[in-house]
């Protein structure tokens, strides 16, 4: 039989009341706290019983303190008096548990007890959860912006979406976090002045839902990557989650430790933590920089033709030998997809001009095709898709722009396409360009050619990138 | 730790003073001058009250004294 066991528990560090009624539970099925971790409580087995706990707050600790100071002994000296053990800790945060029936609680004045807990969370949690939150603000405000500057490209990529869900989730549970703190706070002060200490409140379930929620976002993240084919991000990837952030935290929690056990007074420990912290990171991130160059110098991180088909390409659309006595062709195609949008981008042109005739011949006789193709998985966002690409270089409006040089979309026949609704890039003085904009039931498809395409390469296009398969 | 055990003892088990809440009250009283140690053995403390703390007591003492005639006098109880 176990003698110990780890729980991850997500009690909010001032809620003392939910703690204290969750090790009662536990010590009655035989369960005893025995230390607080940065991520699991640990338990180890005792008879079954009924034990009274007491959750405090010492503000002086530190979870930087080598050992308790003898202030923080003379505290446990006084608590053991009246029959409370200390049990397990973690910085300011002091769990004892009684076994005598009724005993005399450790805090009977709620005055100093809400001014022990306000300086606790002022000394730690509140500046960190404050920090966090600036950042999650930030990143969150900068999702909002991307998300109406470049829809597609946020939702149709799982390297946008999922750190765009996990700032949000952040910045929602910070939030909560706080501002429940807060209120609580504003009421235990009015309570303790009446002379009644008011319980704590809980919203485990709102961090459980969370921390589930950007668990199975992790895991999509890391599939969506592998099979996406790209190399490069598959690496990027794997390197970030198991080895830089792992590697990370157990440097830091390595150090504070090693640092502890060294005897290293608290803020001196803390310093040492903090700068290695920010060495590390810029130093791993910088590892990391340098081998995405020299990879890319090596060829490591180059497509594998085969993985991404081009579902059109101009092959489909020309006759053989479009391109007599050239064979500098560069096809590149790059796919991304989520739950809400999927995404093909292609580009099949010729390579940079080797010579001077092969300039010439470039802009003059070798054709070249581009197109955005979109399908779009969540119905809603179909409007917010298409005009995002409508409107995107859209610059009638734009000052900046003399008349005449304005481009935009207009309408144009959808049936030679097979399409619901078409438009086609016109710039102002000069006409319409072969560029167009198709609108499927379920995708929408930017293309660009080289040439004026004919109603027959209008069907090809329609048939394959219209109805095709994804 | 005499003090938790002497408070209920002197108000007949009227008040009981929490271990956490009487260290927190020591330091407070320290702090402001109401009470000074006298002797240190180890983590056992010592302490008595100074003439400020008399007076604040003796001024305490006085507010409850007043509030409690007041009641006799309005609620005609001797």
């Amino acid at each position: 039989m176990r003698e110990t066991k780890r729980r991850m528990e997500t009690f909010s560090f001032y809620d003392r009341t939910g703690t204290e009624r969750h090790l009662e539970k536990m010590a009655e099925k035989g369960w005893l706290l025995e230390k607080i971790g940065q991520f699991f409580w640990t338990y180890r087995r005792i008879e079954p019983k009924k034990l009274a706990f007491s959750v405090c707050y010492f503000p002086k600790a530190s979870q930087f303190d080598p050992e308790p100071s003898e202030e923080q002994q003379t505290f446990y000296d006084f608590c053991q008096h009246s029959g409370w053990v200390l049990t397990a800790s973690n910085a300011q945060l002091q769990v004892f548990y009684n076994e005598r029936e009724n005993p005399v609680p450790i805090e009977t004045d709620p005055v100093l007890e809400v001014e022990a807990v306000h300086r606790s969370m002022k000394k730690s949690l509140i500046p960190s959860q404050l920090g966090l939150l600036a950042v999650a603000v930030l990143n969150a405000g900068l999702t909002v912006w991307r998300l109406s500057d470049d829809p597609i490209g946020v939702l149709s990529s799982p390297a946008g979406l999922f750190p765009s869900l996990c700032w949000v989730l952040l910045f929602v549970l910070i939030g909560v976090e706080l501002g429940s703190y807060f209120r609580w706070h504003r009421k235990a002060v009015l309570a303790a002045e009446r002379g009644e200490f008011l319980e704590t409140g809980s919203h485990r379930k709102l961090q459980i839902g969370a921390l589930a929620l950007i668990a199975a976002g992790t895991v999509w993240f890391i599939l969506s990557v592998a099979l996406s084919g790209s190399r490069v991000m598959t690496v990027m990837t794997a390197v970030l989650f198991f080895v830089y952030v792992p590697m990370l935290f157990l440097l830091i929690w390595g150090l504070r430790k090693w640092l502890k056990h060294m005897k290293m007074p608290a803020k001196i420990n803390m310093i040492i933590t903090l700068v290695a912290a920010l060495v590390t990171a810029y130093a791993f991130l910088g590892v990391m920089t340098f081998g995405l160059i020299f990879g890319a110098g090596r060829g490591w991180w180059r497509e594998d033709p085969g993985r991404n088909r081009p579902p059109l390409t101009l092959e489909d659309l020309l006759a053989p030998g479009y391109a007599p006595g050239y064979d500098g062709y560069d096809l590149h195609c790059a796919r991304e997809e989520t739950p809400l949008l999927g995404r093909i981008y292609v580009q099949q042109d010729p390579h940079i001009a080797l010579t001077e005739e092969d300039l010439a011949r470039r802009y003059g006789e070798l054709p070249s095709i581009n197109y955005t193709w979109v399908q779009v998985r969540a119905p809603f966002l179909y409007e917010l898709c298409l005009d995002s690409l409508r409107y995107d270089d859209d610059d009638r409006e734009d000052d900046q722009v003399p008349e005449g040089h304005k481009r935009y979309y207009e309408p144009d026949d959808p049936a030679p396409w097979g399409a619901d609704r078409a438009f086609r890039w016109v710039i102002q003085d000069i006409g319409p360009r072969d560029i167009y904009l198709l609108c499927y039931p379920d995708r929408i498809l930017e293309v660009g050619f080289s040439w004026a395409p004919t109603p027959e390469q209008m069907a090809v296009v329609g048939e394959k990138l219209g109805r095709g398969e994804f | 730790m005499d003090i938790l055990d002497k408070v209920p003892d002197m108000t007949q088990g009227r008040v009981s003073v929490g271990s956490g809440t009487l260290y927190n009250l020591l330091e407070q009283f320290c702090g402001d001058g109401m009470i000074r140690e006298t002797k240190v053995e180890g983590r056992k403390r010592s302490y008595i009250l100074t003439p400020k703390g008399e007076r604040l007591l003796e001024r305490e003492y006085e507010r409850i004294r007043a509030q409690a005639e007041d009641y006799r006098r309005w609620m005609g109880k001797e």
